[in-house]
């Protein structure tokens, strides 16, 4: 084993539909599903890695964020301003349903810090909301019948109010 | 009180405490971790948990875990509010609402209440238990108070729990932590100083700009040092009104200016930073605002600025004996404006 240093090595990934990705091992660290299952092939990773339930569109918008977030941190000054419009413009190109995917994919390959970014945009979404305007934002259906709610809404209030008054 | 502001080459760090989340949002995430298979023997890696069942269509159906991931960091209004959104949200933050309660409990046993004794070994316990619900505040509660004992391995491992939760004031004591560790982690630091300055921590902002100003090789880490002085600064944070105060009277890392060097001078000034009030006294004698320059010389003097006490004498001497009455009067009913 001479001189080949880890960051050169090439990982090839492929998604549910077939599609096969070419990772550098760099990248490929940010994946840490990917990266356990590396070291617990003993770094023996000739062919490619299936991943059963990732789809070519998530992994590829999750390798372009990733890409981008190292060239960005490579880079010197300014390189925060960059990185937070691209940030913005990565959120704002998603619809909902595909904002949602791309957050279960994250979870499942452990893209920390992308996952990080997908859960504060939506947590940003929801604080401070009413639950009418949540559901709305999102398309969720709700799924109480009026009495349940309104026992819920009650209930809720008397968990955090109620035994505790000072 | 006394302040030591601009870097130093040979200060220790400027912060004894850390930023006390009193009303910070609330953060809880599900006691249920992520059961994340590390060691796989199989050949590829496993497939997901199962989401939900109601369609999988929308936010909805997302697993129980992310949930709790989103949520950790939500306040008291906005966790029961999300709670009511669906069956399914409901379950998924279960753990979030009883970690909120214990987060309650665990402020009252440190602070005591009309009802309940003060107890910091019950506050910690009940902090802890929060914690392990995944509440991401009561983390930070949980890791100020072993630092505040001088457990700082444990507050560690719990800020940076936290901090991964992307609670911003996790983050930015993790990064304080990492400053001041032997030797200092000033890399680790500024990552997550960042992280919480862009989140909008005004502490963090100003702690990752001295950084960045200390480490003061290149004149782009001038620049953006000065960039998050100032928005420390309009984020309310004093001693970073003193910094860029400074940045814009040398032209150090933005284009100089007079006009705004003073306007922050004075920002900082009216909020207690004894140096600035020193600072801001000086311009005004120097304009030949007398009263005003008395004023501020003597609330800097009270602070223990040496070198005001002079300055306020000769503007003393040039004042009639109603209006230096008149300016220690002002002096005496002087109250700081808020800040952060």
């Amino acid at each position: 084993m001479s001189g080949i240093s880890d960051t050169e090595r090439m990982i090839t990934l492929k998604t549910v539909e077939g599609t096969l990705f070419d990772v550098k091992s760099s990248i490929a660290k940010d994946l840490k599903t990917v990266q356990a299952f590396i070291d617990d092939s003993d770094d023996d990773v000739t062919s490619p890695i299936p991943l059963p339930n990732v789809f070519t569109r998530e992994l590829s918008r999750i390798l372009d964020y990733l890409n981008n977030h190292h060239r960005f941190r490579s880079g010197i000054e300014k390189a925060d301003e960059e990185m937070a419009r691209y940030d913005a413009e990565f959120a704002k190109s998603m619809s909902h349903e595909e904002l949602k995917a791309l957050i279960l994919a994250a979870n499942y390959l452990n893209v920390k810090d992308l996952l990080e970014f997908l859960n504060q945009t939506v947590a940003d979404v929801i604080q401070n909301k009413s639950v009418e305007f949540v559901r709305n934002f999102f398309g969720i259906e709700n799924d109480y019948t009026p009495e349940e709610e309104e026992k819920l809404r009650n209930e809720n209030e008397w968990a955090f109010n109620g035994v505790e008054q000072d | 009180m006394k302040h030591r502001t601009w870097p130093r080459a040979s200060s220790s760090s400027p912060f004894s405490s850390f930023p006390f989340p009193t009303d910070t949002p609330s953060s809880s995430s599900a006691a249920k971790h992520t059961r994340f298979v590390r060691r796989c023997s199989h050949s590829h890696p496993p497939p997901l948990s199962a989401a939900p069942s109601d369609g999988g269509a929308g936010f909805s159906a997302l697993p129980y875990d992310v949930m709790a991931k989103i949520a950790a960091s939500f306040d008291d209004p906005t966790l029961k509010a999300a709670s009511v959104v669906c069956r399914s949200w409901w379950e998924a933050l279960r753990p979030l609402r009883e970690a909120m309660m214990l987060l309650r409990w665990g402020k009252k046993f440190k602070h005591g209440s009309p009802r309940v004794k003060q107890n910091a070994e019950k506050a910690l316990e009940s902090f802890e238990k929060a914690a392990a619900r995944g509440s991401a505040l009561a983390m930070v509660d949980a890791g100020l108070m072993y630092w505040e004992r001088g457990e700082k391995q444990r507050a560690l491992d719990l800020f940076l729990k936290s901090a991964e939760l992307g609670n911003h004031a996790a983050q930015c004591n993790l990064g304080i932590s990492y400053l001041q560790a032997e030797p200092p982690k000033t890399e680790e630091a500024i990552k997550w100083l960042r992280k919480a300055s862009v989140g909008g921590n005004a502490r963090a902002q100003y702690q990752l700009a001295l950084t960045l100003h200390r480490s003061c090789g290149t004149k782009s880490n001038m620049k953006e040092a000065a960039r998050w002085y100032l928005k420390a600064a309009e984020g309310g944070y004093v001693r970073a009104m003193y910094n860029i105060s400074l940045c814009y009277s040398f032209g150090d890392g933005l284009t100089h200016s007079n006009q705004l060097a003073r306007k922050w001078m004075k920002r900082a000034a009216d909020r207690g930073h004894s140096k600035a009030q020193y600072e801001h006294g000086l311009a005004l004698f120097s304009e030949g605002d007398m009263m005003k320059a008395v004023v501020y010389l003597e609330l800097a003097t009270r602070a223990g600025e040496r070198g005001a006490s002079h300055v306020k004498n000769e503007a003393l001497h040039r004042l009639s004996a109603a209006s230096r009455d008149h300016a220690m009067h002002l002096a005496d009913s002087w109250r700081a404006l808020p800040s952060k």
